[in-house]
């Protein structure tokens, strides 16, 4: 790169690649600043999209131009719609709007966060390695960037990286799969509704079984077979035990503290 | 048919077994056929004992037969089977309790249907009586000390449930608990003896066969390696432990009298004849052991020394008819012991037989007459075994007079009664090898048999008439006996083999039984004394010398009881502190009471306030502080999870400071 | 363009500062997570720490001229996405049950 020269000032300019960097360092970490200080979740929302652009910037500038594409197809493209789905789905009122903080955890928390943050900082820029080396250089016979040169004859990055995952990955690549397919089948039980009454009350004519979602039995299961049953033949008693249990008479009043108490009314204390 | 019945000799073990599963299943069904299934399955294994012991007979040399049912303990080296051995001396015991035991099984069918308690139990008590047999058939048939234990607790276990049978009789079953008790006690030794025996001779007697043992025992002795744990002296004082309890021998002989609270044919059998001589078997079976280890015969000697004394004195001022026989019993158990501890090993076993014969045939007798009390009117269970309220029962029962005449003389050693061969052959033994003092103490145990014999006798079958006048009546109105075959045709049965089973070891010390059982006691004859055998001079001299003194015990008890009636009254009344001592049992019970007892609730008491205050006190303490710092604690839990995420957060704080910050500048 | 002008894009720029933006967003949505109410807003900072550890990753992939930090992200990106449906759907369950997102109210455990 060359410099800036007006009239006999050369203002020299910083590497392109520093060019590139700083703006979008920048403009990420301002994104994330504002993503956790905005009082609406949409507007959390928008600012996450934006570092995550951002963030995308930055693994094209290291090399990573696939995972620069999966960034922003999967966090801004599906995860964060999904967020911002999931925000409207609920339809609070005060859902979207709900900007509050904790502020005993505030006092806490952005000390905390802040040294530690200063704590990493002044690891990383003050231990040796990572502030000498730059991306690029030349060590030894390397470059401290995946050698472009192999890369490209491997057919780019996104033919080397296929390669690792299906070779080396590939058992945490199929478990990984697996956690997809797991975590689709959770989330539609998890976000599943009760079917309606009529719905639950063919099925099992059908001999197909909902399963029992909730330990307790909701009324409308009991409604279903109350009707359900009686069609079917089968006498339908729930609580039978209970419902039929009457209370015995007690012929002596006086049998209190004889021994049996049982079904016996004890006066009521005062 | 060679060995033909040795080959189905676990018929024997499953017939008693059969009569006790079929009256436990089916008794209350059964009823009073219940006792006659026992008895005829009981008698059924006696006939195949029978031909065990024609098999035995005709093995040439008395050569040990085992039969292997299966292995019980597989566990690596260590293997224990269920294994029989049958040889001479576990023939001899098949007769003895199949013998008694069928006889006795017959008694108890009248015994037990005259019984005027509401529930008789009868299905119980014919489930229990069979299940003895069988444990202790185990004991005896067994081929290694694992199974011989098993029998060894399951007799104990039987005779718990027998003693305590009238279990709403409290002295019943405290009688009951503490035979079980004391047993414990000596089983605590006999456990550790068989483990010493497994530490020390596990390399060569994985499955703790005896055969096998002895052979690692006698080749260690060879060569005189010492033991690796303990020494042969330990071990066979640990084992004798065992013997001490199940036999009833001082110092834990104080569980046999209160035993007696059982019905009379469960004491006849399991108190007299069978089970109380399993510690003699058991001693006997291991006589390689014991002779490699003098020191312990000399304490086994002295011990049953000792108890014959202390029974024979006690049974002097007992008057409970059954306990009189009681402490007969332990008294005569302790000839036996004296016989092994001397070395006279086929006399003791010899004993034991005869001993079966006639101790049990007295106490059926006691039995009869008890039940001749009880069906006379008196139903009190002391007042009915009362000597003071018997007399002149010699007219009133006269088959029962007759019989506990044979059983009282054999017990006293008349000749020539079962009992005097074999008690002058452990005098003898004693004597002829050189023990003179055990010998000198049995000879004046057996003047004291006599004399407590013979007070019994005169007591209750002569001498002043006690009974009751209305009892006295129904005595006298009928033959109480009569109506009541069961009670007298076992007393006969067991009268016979009391007459004339001393000829079995007759001449002395070379008799058929010597022969017959000289395999067994092979390795103990070649290591013990030698001594002249047969008519010889001091063998005569010895015959002669107890006869007279069991004589003179009789002329004794003949003046005392029969013809001057108020010597022991005056006899008391010069001595009463020796007296109350003899009443008292020698005070062994208020002794137990005293240090046993008391002390071991003061013990307890004083670790219970321990475990109150110290233990408990640290438990609570801990949980108290535990509880009080907990519920400081439990603020910090508040459900709020961005709380516990700071915590999070200022724990990898503190991590980075130290690991980036301090770490590398200290 | 020749071999030169196509590592030139990133010469110059010290991995530091690459990690350096890491651990600033890091610790930003660490803030994020404990300070906010809104559980949505707690869940969009976790991903946002997230995607901080992923370009630490990405990094020090680079420097090392390792493929297997890449590989890591696809991982990471893969648990993200499963756990932000399995997430969303809890949120929306538990809304269901008690209208809220505030987590202060979200104390179904507790006691």
């Amino acid at each position: 790169m060359g410099d800036i020269s007006i009239g006999d000032v050369k203002i020299p300019l910083p590497p392109l690649g520093q060019l590139v960097f700083l703006p979008a360092a920048g403009l990420a970490i301002i994104s994330g600043i504002m993503m956790i200080t905005r009082r609406n979740a949409v507007h959390s929302a928008l600012w996450l999209i934006m570092a995550f652009f951002n963030l995308a910037v930055m693994y094209v500038m290291l090399g990573a131009e696939f995972l620069a594409a999966l960034q922003v197809l999967v966090y801004t493209g599906a995860i964060l719609v999904l967020f911002l789905f999931v925000i409207m789905l609920l339809g609070l009122k005060e859902g979207p709007k709900l900007g509050g903080v904790h502020a005993a955890q505030l006092v806490a928390a952005w000390p905390v966060g802040v040294i530690l943050m200063v704590q990493l900082l002044l690891i990383i820029l003050f231990s040796s390695q990572p502030r000498s080396v730059h991306i690029g250089d030349i060590i030894g016979n390397q470059q401290v960037v995946w050698n472009n040169e192999l890369v490209l004859a491997q057919g780019g990055n996104v033919q080397v990286l296929g390669q690792t995952l299906y070779t080396q990955f590939l058992l945490p690549f199929e478990i990984a799969s697996l956690v997809l397919l797991l975590a689709i089948v959770g989330a539609i039980v998890l976000s599943r509704k009760e079917e309606p009454a009529e719905v639950e009350e063919i099925l099992p004519a059908l001999g197909i079984s909902l399963g029992r979602r909730s330990l307790s039995r909701s009324s409308q299961e009991d409604q279903v077979e109350k009707k359900l049953l009686p069609a079917l033949g089968v006498t339908y008693a729930p609580d039978a035990t209970v419902k039929e249990y009457e209370q015995p008479t007690v012929d002596q009043p006086d049998a209190i503290g004889a021994g049996t108490t049982a079904g016996v009314e004890l006066p009521k204390e005062k | 048919m060679q060995d033909f019945f040795l080959n189905i000799v676990w018929l024997v073990l499953l017939l008693p077994l059969l009569a006790a599963v079929i009256n436990l299943l089916f008794g209350r069904v059964l009823g009073a056929k219940a006792g006659w299934i026992a008895t005829g399955l009981v008698f059924l294994a006696f006939l195949v004992a029978v031909g065990v012991f024609i098999d035995v007979l005709n093995r040439p040399g008395g050569a040990p037969f085992e039969y292997d049912v299966y292995t019980w303990i597989p566990s690596g080296d260590f293997k224990v089977d269920i294994a029989f051995l049958v040889d001479p001396l576990t023939a001899v015991m098949l007769m003895v309790v199949l013998g008694v035991g069928s006889v006795v099984h017959l008694y108890s069918n009248g015994y037990m249907a005259d019984d005027d308690r509401p529930d008789k139990g009868i299905a119980r008590f014919f489930t229990f009586l069979p299940f003895f047999i069988f444990s202790m058939l185990i004991l005896v048939l067994s081929n290694n000390l694992l199974l011989l234990f098993v029998g060894w607790e399951a007799v104990g276990l039987s005779s718990y449930m027998l003693i305590g049978f009238w279990y709403n009789k409290k002295v019943a079953s405290d009688a009951a608990k503490k035979a079980f008790i004391v047993n414990r006690i000596g089983d605590f030794g006999f456990e550790l003896g068989i483990m010493l025996l497994f530490v020390n001779f596990s390399t060569m007697a994985t499955d703790l066969r005896y055969t096998d043992i002895f052979k690692a025992a006698t080749d260690m002795f060879n060569s005189n390696q010492p033991l690796l744990l303990g020494n042969m002296t330990i071990i066979c004082l640990l084992l004798f432990m065992g013997a001490m309890g199940k036999s009833a021998q001082f110092p834990l002989h104080v569980w046999l009298p209160d035993a007696m609270e059982g019905p009379t044919p469960v004491s006849a059998l399991i108190h007299a004849a069978t089970m109380v001589t399993a510690g003699v078997y058991m001693v006997a079976r291991l006589n390689p052991l014991f002779v490699m280890a003098p020191d312990a015969l000399l304490v086994v000697a002295i011990i049953g020394t000792t108890t014959a004394l202390l029974g024979a004195t006690i049974a002097l001022a007992q008057t409970d008819i059954k306990k009189v026989v009681a402490y007969s019993t332990i008294s005569q158990l302790g000839y036996m012991f004296a016989g092994l501890g001397v070395g006279a090993w086929v006399a003791a076993i010899f004993h034991l037989v005869t001993h079966a014969f006639f101790k049990g045939l007295l106490f059926l007798g006691s039995g009869s007459v008890i039940h001749g009390m009880h069906h006379a009117g008196i139903h009190d269970p002391v007042e009915s075994q009362d000597i003071r309220n018997m007399g002149q029962m010699r007219k009133r029962m006269p088959i029962t007079f007759w019989t506990f005449l044979v059983a009282s003389l054999a017990n006293a050693g008349i000749i020539p009664f079962a009992g005097f061969w074999s008690k002058d052959e452990i005098i003898g033994g004693s004597i002829l090898r050189g023990n003179w003092f055990v010998g000198g103490l049995l000879l004046f145990a057996a003047f004291l048999t006599a004399l407590y014999m013979f007070r019994l006798v005169f007591v209750v079958f002569f001498g002043k008439d006690n009974v009751p006048k209305e009892a006295a009546k129904v005595f006298d109105g009928e033959r109480v006996e009569r109506t009541m075959p069961l009670l007298w045709i076992p007393l006969v049965l067991l009268a016979i083999p009391a007459t004339i089973a001393g000829f079995l070891g007759f001449p002395p010390d070379m008799g058929w039984i010597h022969d017959f059982l000289s395999p067994v006691f092979a390795f103990a004859t070649e290591h013990g004394k030698e001594i002249e055998a047969g008519f010889t001079q001091p063998t005569v001299l010895i015959l002669v010398i107890s006869t007279m003194v069991a004589i003179i015990g009789i002329f004794a008890a003949w003046l005392a009881y029969f013809r001057q009636t108020d010597m022991p009254a005056t006899f008391s009344r010069l001595m009463p502190g020796l007296y109350n001592a003899l009443l008292r049992k020698w005070y062994f019970d208020e002794f137990y009471q005293k240090i046993v007892v008391d002390g071991g609730k003061a013990l307890a008491y004083g670790l219970w306030r321990f475990d109150q205050k110290v233990i408990d006190g640290a438990v609570n303490g801990v949980a108290g502080l535990m509880s009080r710092w907990g519920g400081r604690l439990r603020r910090l839990q508040t459900g709020f999870v961005q709380g516990y995420a700071l915590a999070i957060g200022v724990g990898v704080l503190a991590l980075v400071t130290y690991l980036f910050f301090i770490l590398p500048k200290g | 363009m020749d071999q030169v002008s196509t590592v030139s894009q990133t010469t110059g720029v010290p991995l530091a500062w690459f990690l350096a933006v890491g651990a600033i967003l890091f610790c930003l949505g660490f803030i994020g997570v404990l300070t906010r109410r809104n559980v949505l807003v707690v869940f969009m900072s976790a991903e946002l720490m997230m995607n901080a550890v992923n370009l630490t990753l990405i990094a020090f992939s680079a420097s090392l001229n390792s493929m297997a930090g890449q590989n890591f992200v696809v991982f990471v990106v893969t648990i993200a996405a499963a756990e932000a449906a399995v997430g969303l759907a809890i949120i929306i369950s538990m809304v269901r049950q008690k209208p809220t997102v505030d987590t202060t109210d979200m104390d179904l455990m507790q006691e």
